[in-house]
């Protein structure tokens, strides 16, 4: 199968669209062999064309690895940031010199405004890793555009963009992977396989670490460093003057800096916990669904943030389990922290601790029939997209996945900034008698942008 | 990451009024402006105001707060206007309370307030405004920095009266805050602004046509519908894909509104069009628009040779009811080509209705391999405890190796009721292929095989013999030990042996008591022949214990060789040093040759585990008695011990073995585990001998390694900034 009918390319096709593209780098003017697949190198036919959108430090990871990749070829990536689009183009000459040697690399453009990349017919396919203020657009207007997508957590800055997100893509068959690389986790799919398969009984609770949300700033006006597109970098945000603190001009110094700041995220509830929030919903089997109550600490003897479900099913957020205030399954030493991105799930009749780098306990200890796996999650969950644009199937973080992972974070940002314990109705997507947190479910965006 | 404060826990203390009091606003990298002093008072009076007044605020306090809101700018603290946060927090249930919030709010947006004062009363508003409040924002759309969150506090209000304040600021706004207007009763699917907002596809501007076709496809209703349709016969090229998505849209919005024909002519329109990314569109539009017809739209799909058409029939196989619509695709599946049952069953995978199974049963017939393959893993979820004799079946004797592998799979991840007790039954001495029967029931480790493994674990056939004890191994437990022991004494060296000795050993690991940890081993070995005695001393040497020791004694002083001999092994199993001095004892002093190098090896184990004895103490023992050892490969032992021995005496001896032809070898890898071990205490001396071995290794992964422990070494050794 075929990833969408415009990567099997002519020759003609080639020549004259990589002749119409000024890149940063010229295309050969002699085509050898190899660029019809004559020679057993991956054929331009059978490779997957991708631009880059965003390349801080979270997408130059991205960047990196599908440099690597032979049946992808990176075309173009967009940026606000200069000095960004820069680097990461000299990243991809040297990782592509060999190709471009061989004239099996077609050209490649480095954009300001993604929606100069979007506009390329010759793109199969985009990586969205700007921020979660501009995952929704760029989402949206690339599956409107024909594009699969590639997209970080959290996949929107709402509730509501998350919905329209889903619509959208499958409205326009994409492939859609959330970067909710856990998913495609050595530890965490053999971790899922066990509760699924009832090991450790009914499992109706898990618990996952803490999380903080972000908080409205108001940080002083600093002079927009030369070339960065300010304007474009806040989208759809309300405005707000430049700070160094939200965006770090040049090479970036955290994942996502603009997060503590609530008008462009909301903290790490939905930058980081949504990745233990999404294997907790893995697990339970709450994929599709939502809680029903979102109770946060210190309400209704709440002993931290908790979702409860329609059948009882609750998932905690407790880095450490108190006695007393936790319930603490036989077993586990409550000294334990939940970390690195863990799920704790407890069944009736044991239960099954997960994290990051290969971290799979049980109890009882027996329960563990094979070794876990090593291997490269991020890459697996690139390679399940790659995949998935072949065969048409939906990736393992699929939108659906992404967007309800993801409004769980926001249900319990919700909860945390409101201070209530809230009645929520996840078919219809709405809190039940609370305007502010119905209100909540979106937010302002500036003209133009309409997600 | 964010560096936002964790506020999932409960604070320490609970009397310090609601929770989002806690969540006050950052002040990080604030800096005083010329009016410090004022805000610094409004502040005192605003935190007051917080930590006394839990769930109401003040008159005064919200007085500061409003007088300071005015003067908001960039920059400053947000801290003073906590008392607003709270007060409309408190104001819900309040109608009154309400109501002068809202007064107040808007006198805020009515005056000459900055623009981010505005912003901040727009926010508020949309939580508590009603009616009264919406010309004050409706004044606001043709203003650039405030139309936004203007728009976003009238949307919240979701009143006829807001809709018409933006149907009527439609005619007054032009630019960008007229496609914001656009945008916001596109949000409100508001059906009276349709016809205006299809006016405005023919202006000449792009983005405001771009909002106007988001907008009507929102809307969806027909009037809507139709002018997008107008539209769509010649779009602008940059907006094919918004127009096609808004049609989309509306069919979606047509068909809940049971408009279903007026949706049906949408999507054959579209089905119509060259490009297959719009007939693909149109096809999955026409599956929504036409729910009777939905099955059969789906298997012609699935049957289809374009790839497009399958794929969107697969993914909509997805959205199909556990309901009759299932069985009708089941009942259709046997005439599909594989790749369209292989797409059916993929889709279907997870889903545990009974239709489910029915196909995948039905699948398992197919000549194709990969046909069943997908039907194995449809079955992990929808598969039942009847399923088991098949699945079993396939595993021994299917065809196809990977056919029988994702048997076995399927068979270990099956969550049905009563999967274990169809499978135990299963597992009769009678029954052919019952080691992989076993193997099957082991992965699923269920403790109600337990007892089966153990019956097996007697059986006349080797293979099941061995598979049994190898299941044995992790699902015994304390109860089934003397059971093990007597297993144990019968088996004949080799690795049938083996595996009942781990058997033992891990179930006997599980009792707390250490006495009654070998009691069963203990009692066994009195009655046991000299054969099972043989058996049974190496793995009762292994579990220790002052008993243990007192028996392995016993064996020592046997008038049998064999068990003399065994008795001996068993010492060398030890799993402490408390039998260290008796081990050099027999280094140095035994009659016989080979319970001199047993001890003398047991010995150079023991003394190297981890102890309370000073590590100087330890080389030190450690030289000692390698001057026993004559034979190469005990010297090469005592050489590659000494890497646990972190001191650097023993690093410098090992320098030494490097002169020394015959031990270079075993020197190397310990050297570099030592020198690592050493590389923070000892940084100098680590890093010359990494230096010097570094030529020398032949092996990869440690002339890959040491590199790494340089740079690490040196870089802790650099001045910190």
């Amino acid at each position: 199968m075929t990833a969408s009918p415009r990567s099997r390319l002519s020759r003609r096709a080639l020549l004259k669209r990589t002749a119409a593209v000024a890149g940063s780098w010229a295309v050969p003017l002699v085509v050898p062999g190899s660029v019809l697949g004559l020679d057993g190198a991956t054929a331009p036919s059978n490779r997957i064309t991708v631009g880059s959108i965003g390349v801080g430090m979270m997408g130059r990871g991205h960047f990196r690895l599908f440099t690597r990749y032979p049946d992808v070829e990176l075309l173009a990536l967009s940026d606000v940031d200069p000095w960004r689009r820069d680097e990461s183009t000299g990243v991809l000459e040297q990782a592509y010199a060999e190709r471009r040697a061989s004239g099996t690399a077609h050209g490649f453009r480095a954009y300001s405004d993604f929606r100069e990349l979007l506009a390329r017919d010759d793109i199969d396919a985009v990586i969205v890793t700007t921020g979660e203020r501009w995952h929704p657009a760029i989402s949206v207007l690339a599956a409107r555009a024909g594009k699969d997508i590639y997209c970080e957590k959290p996949v929107s800055l709402t509730i509501r963009q998350a919905r329209t997100m889903v619509e959208t893509v499958r409205r326009h068959n994409r492939v859609f992977q959330t970067g909710l690389q856990q998913r495609n986790s050595p530890e965490y799919r053999l971790a899922m396989q066990m509760v699924h398969a009832g090991r450790i009984g009914e499992v109706k609770l898990a618990y996952v670490s803490t999380s903080g949300v972000s908080q409205y700033e108001n940080l002083p006006a600093e002079p927009v460093p030369e070339g960065l597109d300010w304007e474009m970098w806040l989208g759809p945000c309300p405005w707000h003057p430049y700070n160094y603190a939200y965006h770090h001009t040049g090479k970036p110094q955290h994942v996502v800096p603009w997060c503590r700041n609530r008008a462009f995220g909301a903290g790490d509830m939905t930058s980081g916990l949504v990745h233990n929030l999404d294997s907790a919903h893995e697990g339970l089997r709450k994929d599709g669904q939502g809680p029903v109550r979102i109770t946060p600490p210190g309400v209704d003897g709440a002993p931290s943030l908790t979702f409860t479900y329609a059948d009882g099913t609750r998932i905690v957020c407790s880095t450490v389990l108190q006695p007393g205030a936790h319930e603490i399954p036989s077993g586990w030493d409550p000294q334990t922290p939940i970390k690195n991105f863990g799920v704790l799930f407890v069944g009736t009749e044991g239960w099954i601790h997960v994290e990051r780098f290969g971290v799979l306990n049980c109890y009882p200890r027996n329960l563990l029939d094979r070794e876990v796996p090593k291997s490269h999650s991020v890459e697996e969950n690139h390679r399940d997209w790659l995949a998935c644009i072949r065969t048409r199937r939906r990736p393992r973080a699929d939108v659906a996945i992404g967007a309800c992972s993801t409004i769980l974070a926001h249900l319990g940002c919700i909860a945390l900034w409101t201070g209530r314990d809230l009645a929520w109705d996840p078919v219809r997507e709405e809190f039940q008698n609370d305007t502010e947190a119905n209100l909540l479910r979106a937010r302002a965006s500036r003209e133009p942008w309409s997600v | 990451m964010s560096r936002a404060h964790d506020s999932t826990a409960a604070p320490a203390s609970t009397d310090r009024g609601p929770v989002r009091v806690m969540a006050l606003f950052s002040t990080s990298r604030h800096r005083p402006g010329p009016s410090a002093v004022t805000w610094l008072g409004a502040w005192l009076i605003a935190a007051l105001a917080v930590t006394s007044v839990p769930a109401a605020v003040d008159g005064p306090a919200l007085d500061a707060a409003f007088q300071a809101l005015w003067q908001l700018e960039a920059g400053q603290s947000l801290q003073p206007f906590q008392p607003i946060e709270v007060a409309v927090d408190a104001a819900r249930e309040d109608a009154a309370a309400r109501a002068d919030l809202e007064a107040r709010l808007v006198n805020v947006l009515q005056g000459d307030a900055t623009d981010m004062a505005k912003d901040y009363a727009c926010r508020q508003l949309a939580i508590v405004g009603s009616d009264s409040c919406v010309p004050a924002l409706a004044a606001l759309l043709p203003h650039a920095r405030l139309a936004h969150m203007a728009r976003y506090a009238l949307e919240g209000l979701r009143s006829p009266a807001s809709a018409a304040a933006l149907r009527e600021m439609l005619g007054q706004t032009q630019g960008r805050a007229q496609v914001g207007v656009v945008i916001s009763l596109g949000r409100l699917a508001d059906a009276d602004a349709a016809v205006p907002i299809a006016a405005l596809l023919a202006q000449d501007s792009v983005e405001l046509q771009e909002a106007a076709v988001v907008a009507l496809g929102r809307i969806g209703t027909v009037p809507a519908a139709e002018a997008l349709q107008k539209f769509a016969a010649e779009p602008p090229e940059t907006l094919r894909g918004a127009v096609l998505d808004a049609q989309l849209a509306a069919v979606e919005s047509l068909c809940a509104q049971g408009q279903h024909a007026a949706a049906v002519a949408i999507c054959e329109a579209l089905a119509a069009s060259d490009a297959p990314a719009t007939r693909a569109a149109a096809l999955h539009g026409l599956i929504v628009a036409k729910p009777g017809e939905a099955v059969d739209l789906i298997v012609a799909g699935l049957a289809a040779d374009e790839p497009w058409r399958q794929a969107v029939a697969a993914d909509c196989v997805r959205q199909l009811p556990d309901q009759e619509e299932l069985g009708a695709l089941v009942a259709a599946m046997p005439g599909l080509p594989p790749a369209g049952k292989i797409a059916a069953l993929a889709s279907l995978t997870g889903r545990g209705a009974p239709q489910v199974r029915a196909a995948a049963l039905q699948a398992l017939q197919d000549a194709d391999a990969a046909v069943q393959l997908a039907a194995l893993e449809a079955l992990v979820a929808a598969g039942t405890a009847e399923d088991v004799a098949t699945l079993t079946a396939l595993a021994a004797t299917a065809e196809s190796i990977p056919v029988r592998d994702a048997a076995c799979e399927t068979l270990r991840l099956m969550s049905a009721a009563g999967t274990d007790q169809a499978l135990l039954a299963l597992l009769t001495p009678e029954v052919a292929e019952r080691p992989l029967l076993i193997r099957c029931a082991f992965a699923r480790r269920s403790p109600v095989f337990v007892p089966a493994f153990l019956e097996a674990a007697a059986a006349t056939d080797p293979a099941t013999r061995l598979a049994a004890l190898l299941a044995l191994e992790t699902m015994a437990g304390p109860a089934d030990v003397e059971k093990l022991v007597a297993l144990l004494s019968q088996t004949a060296p080799g690795e049938e042996r083996d595996a009942a000795d781990r058997a033992v050993w891990m179930a006997c690991q599980q009792i707390a008591d250490p006495a009654a940890r070998t009691a069963a081993l203990r009692a066994a070995l009195e009655r046991a022949d000299a054969a099972g005695k043989c058996a049974l001393l190496p793995t009762l040497a292994r579990l220790g214990g002052p008993e243990a020791l007192e028996a392995v004694h016993a064996a020592m002083r046997s008038a049998d060789q064999s068990v003399r001999d065994a008795g001996y092994r068993a010492l060398s199993n030890w799993p402490d040093d408390t039998v260290a001095e008796e081990l050099l004892e027999i280094a140095r002093h035994d009659a016989d040759d080979a319970h001199r190098v047993w001890a003398l090896r047991a010995y150079a184990r023991v003394i190297t585990l981890p102890s309370d004895r000073p590590p100087q103490t330890t080389y030190e023992l450690l030289c000692s008695a390698m001057d026993l050892a004559t034979r190469q490969e005990d010297r090469e032992l005592f050489v590659a011990r000494l890497a646990a021995v972190r001191v650097p005496d023993a690093l410098t001896r090992l320098q030494g073995y490097l002169a020394d032809s015959a031990l270079r070898q075993a020197a190397v890898p310990a050297i570099f585990t030592l020198a690592k071990g050493l590389s923070q205490s000892h940084p100098d001396q680590a890093r010359a001998a990494l230096e010097q071995i570094l030529p020398l290794t032949e092996d990869d992964a440690t002339r890959q390694q040491i590199p790494k422990v340089l740079r690490d070494i040196e870089a802790r050794q650099q001045p910190q900034q």
